[in-house]
């Protein structure tokens, strides 16, 4: 069964094609990873999807719904984890928790059991749920989003950039969760640009450039994709960097590949380094 | 001293001051047009309303209402001393004082640990900058600004000149001082509160409870003095009367300008201004980076039951801030209602007042002279309605919105929750101001008509209409026009100054009375002066609905925005 799917989506921002004809699929109980660029349109793409943005042209649909039209009854078998997580200043982490339970599992049955996986989660988290928002550090702001996103019992969660600010040992307990969820069968899609994160955790994976899906399958097609006869199969850093690399060589002449080549080019032996 | 040893607490706070200015231009710029608005509408109101001096004398005793006294401060004038520029300002002096000091509290704060807060400050105190710079470029700021405030007024004032002679340069030098003076002492009391509090947010709620306290003190030492013979001789006095000196804001309006322009009390704010920086420089050392020395308080492990909903984290967030607007609007109605008490006798008392107030249609004199005021208390009771619609935009350029609306919650549900709340408040604000108007009127009258509780409700509740087409207004710029959301609050602002005084220089000016009705207060009857009309209730409603529906549909179309 299909879970997200996008066809020649495009997302504009004015002139500016955030998203420029993404093409992207991924099947229930996929941990699909989806890396890029700052700037590549990950969190445009993850937006679109929730709704908070209107697709421009194409579709986006999740669990075969219209992505904006839809938009309230996909919300409730998806749990999501914000790239910038701001909270409110005045409320506790632990009030913002039940906050986002509530809005999700009403307060029967499913909000007891999501409770009861609140307290599993604060506890390995180890966070505080009496503090302030305000008084947060980011990577605490990331476990209130992390608790609030995995106490509740979702088809598919949706993580935009979930560890940045997660120290190695807090990195270990979410990758523990998300085995744990994969193993339940539910769909993950993991926005990163952490690759060694993704290649741990993830089966599938997508790199996103100038709002194209650039590259697309699973951890071991990408690697044989980019093979070189003679050589070991590339890491998925190796996989990226070629697929930028060949950016910077490529012959389109536009301004930023000139400014990649310009970058490229301070590496070069000058000619006439010695002529005055 | 060599660049690389010089390891003084202040160094470099010359150039922070530089860049904190800078940032500071826009936020005091308004400040100070607004003051500067303000010390100048009193003279001249005046001299539009009493054109000789003999009916400017008889307002005196409209100054000496002890419900007047404790709003505006004590009356200096009497019978000989009375000029247009002396009652202008003497009106006028005490309620801009205040207005410097909150101005001073927030500046301080925002230059503080709302930097501090904002993270700002960790970079600059990476650099070689000494611990204390800050907080020292900080206060040479509130001088800087202070002192512009000051010499913006004392030459708007000594302008004033040309309209009448009585604005003599000796008052508005003397004027300026005392905004220069209180200015730095809350400047100085906000940089000890900057220290103490926990957060900034704290620190302003603390800044401005000083404020309030030091206000109402002063309330007490001046009501000793506000019977004052003709000769000039205090005929009442008691020994509560140090109270208007232990408060700065009951300090700075002794040096009584335009009457006789005395130093002493500026010297010795001056010094008390001295003496609190040194005491928050003693305590800005003891302190971490973005840590007051009390202690932050915890919050709650678990939600409180109502926060379920949309409709719930609205009261979450507004709830303190609706009730410190109910509790304003008490002490509106109140202070209304104890004008009531006095002002019928006053009025008859009078010739040129009872010429003035007529009683109209059988109703009492007072009611006439209150309804005049109500446009007043639709203004208040509109902010908070504003403010709530205005809360769904800094939740929506915070991304809080953004988060909610991944959860099953509709963006319908979410507007119309801020509307309905406004609307709501809208109610509530208007029927918490009738009923305390007319308890007050329980108790400080005995006239006839004057105990109809319905009566008082019926003159506020009809700015309703005129409420929600702001409302509506406020709806429409979130909904379709999110990024020009200030221009509510300047609609407001020139819509009540067309208005207001609008009514008392315009009415009868045929080319330009039309200013009235730009804002949608204008629109509205002042009952039971002039009767009602059901046309203008059913256009403004309609209007406001039209908006609405507007900002809701627009809302609807398109993408989120983050700020």
């Amino acid at each position: 069964m299909t879970v997200i799917e996008t066809h020649d989506l495009v997302k504009a921002f004015g002139k500016l094609k955030a998203l420029d004809g993404l093409d992207l699929n991924v099947e229930a109980g996929q941990v699909f990873g989806f890396i890029g660029p700052n700037g590549a349109g990950k969190t445009t793409t993850i937006r679109t999807l929730l709704g908070v943005y209107k697709a421009t042209s194409g579709t986006a649909t999740v669990f075969g719904q219209d992505a904006w039209k839809d938009a309230v009854s996909i919300h409730e078998q998806v749990a999501y984890v914000p790239g910038d997580v701001n909270l409110w200043p005045t409320m506790s982490g632990g009030e913002v928790i039940d906050f986002f339970l509530r809005l999700r599992d009403g307060s029967g049955a499913a909000y007891a059991a999501a409770q009861a996986r609140r307290e599993e989660l604060l506890k390995n988290f180890e966070l505080d749920p009496t503090k302030k928002c305000r008084s947060y550090s980011k990577g605490n702001r990331q476990k209130v989003a992390l608790v609030a996103a995995l106490a509740s019992d979702t088809d598919l969660y949706i993580f935009d950039e979930p560890t940045s600010g997660l120290d190695p040992l807090m990195e270990k307990v979410f990758q523990n969760y998300v085995a744990e969820i994969k193993a339940a069968g539910k769909t993950i899609f993991l926005s990163s640009h952490i690759l060694s994160e993704v290649e741990r955790l993830c089966d599938t994976v997508g790199i996103i450039r100038k709002g194209k899906l650039v590259e697309h399958g699973t951890l071991e097609e990408l690697r044989q994709r980019w093979e070189v006869k003679g050589e070991a199969l590339p890491s998925l850093e190796e996989v990226f960097m070629k697929q930028y690399g060949d950016e910077i060589h490529s012959d389109e002449g536009d301004e930023e590949n000139e400014l990649h080549k310009s970058i490229f080019a301070q590496y070069m032996p000058k000619k006439k380094a010695g002529d005055r | 001293m060599a660049q690389g040893t010089n390891n003084s607490i202040f160094r470099n706070a010359g150039r922070l001051t530089g860049s904190a200015l800078k940032r500071e231009l826009s936020k005091s710029g308004i400040w100070l047009v607004c003051l500067t608005i303000l010390t100048l509408v009193g003279p001249i109101e005046l001299k539009g309303l009493y054109n000789t001096l003999d009916s400017l004398r008889s307002f005196i005793t409209v100054m000496q209402i002890p419900a007047m006294v404790a709003m505006l401060g004590p009356v200096f004038l009497n019978e000989k001393t009375v000029s247009y520029a002396a009652m202008g300002t003497n009106e006028m002096l005490l309620l801009s004082l205040l207005l410097v000091a909150i101005m001073n509290i927030f500046y301080v704060v925002r230059q503080t640990r709302k930097e501090e807060e904002q993270g700002n400050l960790e970079i600059v105190r990476s650099l070689p900058v000494g611990r204390l710079a800050n907080l020292g470029s900080t206060l040479i700021g509130a001088v800087v600004i202070n002192a512009l405030i000051s010499i913006v007024t004392t030459v708007a004032l000594a302008l004033l000149h040309t309209m009448d002679a009585s604005f003599t340069f000796a008052g508005a030098v003397n004027y300026g001082m005392a905004f220069f003076v209180t200015g730095l002492v809350f400047a100085a009391i906000a940089a000890i509160v900057a220290q103490i509090a926990s957060t900034s947010r704290g620190a302003n709620t603390i800044g401005l409870i000083v404020v309030a306290v030091f206000y109402v003190i002063r309330i007490f030492g001046d009501f000793a003095v506000t019977v004052v013979s003709p000769s000039g001789a205090t005929i009442a006095s008691s020994s509560l009367k140090f109270m208007s000196y232990i408060s700065p804001l009951g300090l700075g309006v002794q040096g009584q300008p335009f009457i006789k322009n005395m130093i002493w009390p500026y010297v010795v704010l001056l010094l008390a201004a001295i003496v609190f920086a040194v005491i928050a420089f003693a305590l800005a050392q003891r302190r971490d980076l973005d840590a007051g020395l009390i202690p932050e308080r915890q919050g709650s492990e678990h939600a409180p039951a109502y926060l379920r909903s949309n409709f719930g984290l609205i009261w979450r967030l507004m709830k303190n801030q609706l009730i410190g607007w109910a509790i304003v609007m008490v002490a509106v109605g109140a202070t209304y209602g104890s004008i009531l008490g006095v002002i019928g006798n006053f009025i008859k008392s009078s010739t040129f007042f009872s010429g003035l107030f007529k009683p109209v249609d059988g109703y009492p004199v007072e009611m006439v002279f209150i309804a005049l005021l109500m446009v007043v208390f639709a203004l208040v009771a509109c902010v908070p309605s504003m403010l709530i619609v205005l809360k769904m935009h800094s939740e929506e350029f915070n991304a809080h919105l953004d988060w909610i609306l991944t959860t099953p919650v509709k963006r319908l549900r979410v507007i119309a929750d801020y509307l309905i709340y406004a609307l709501i408040t809208s109610v509530v604000m208007v029927a918490i101001a009738s009923v305390a108007l007319w308890l007050t009127a329980l108790v400080v009258t005995n006239g006839p008509g004057m105990h109809n509780l319905w009566l008082y409700i019926k003159m506020i509740a009809i700015y309703l209409p005129a409420i929600w087409a702001m409302i509506g207004f406020t709806a429409m710029l979130v909904g379709g026009a999110p990024r020009n959301t200030l221009s509510a609050w300047s609609y407001l602002g020139v819509g009540f100054y067309a208005t207001y005084l609008g009514r008392v220089f315009l009415s009868n000016n045929k080319h330009w009375k039309w200013v009235i009705k730009i804002s949608p207060f204008g629109w509205i009857p002042e009952y039971p002066i002039n009767p009602l009309h059901v046309w203008p209730f059913v256009i403004l409603t309609a209007i406001g609905i039209v908006l609405m529906v507007y900002g809701v549909y627009a809302f609807l179309q398109r993408d989120l925005e983050i700020g």
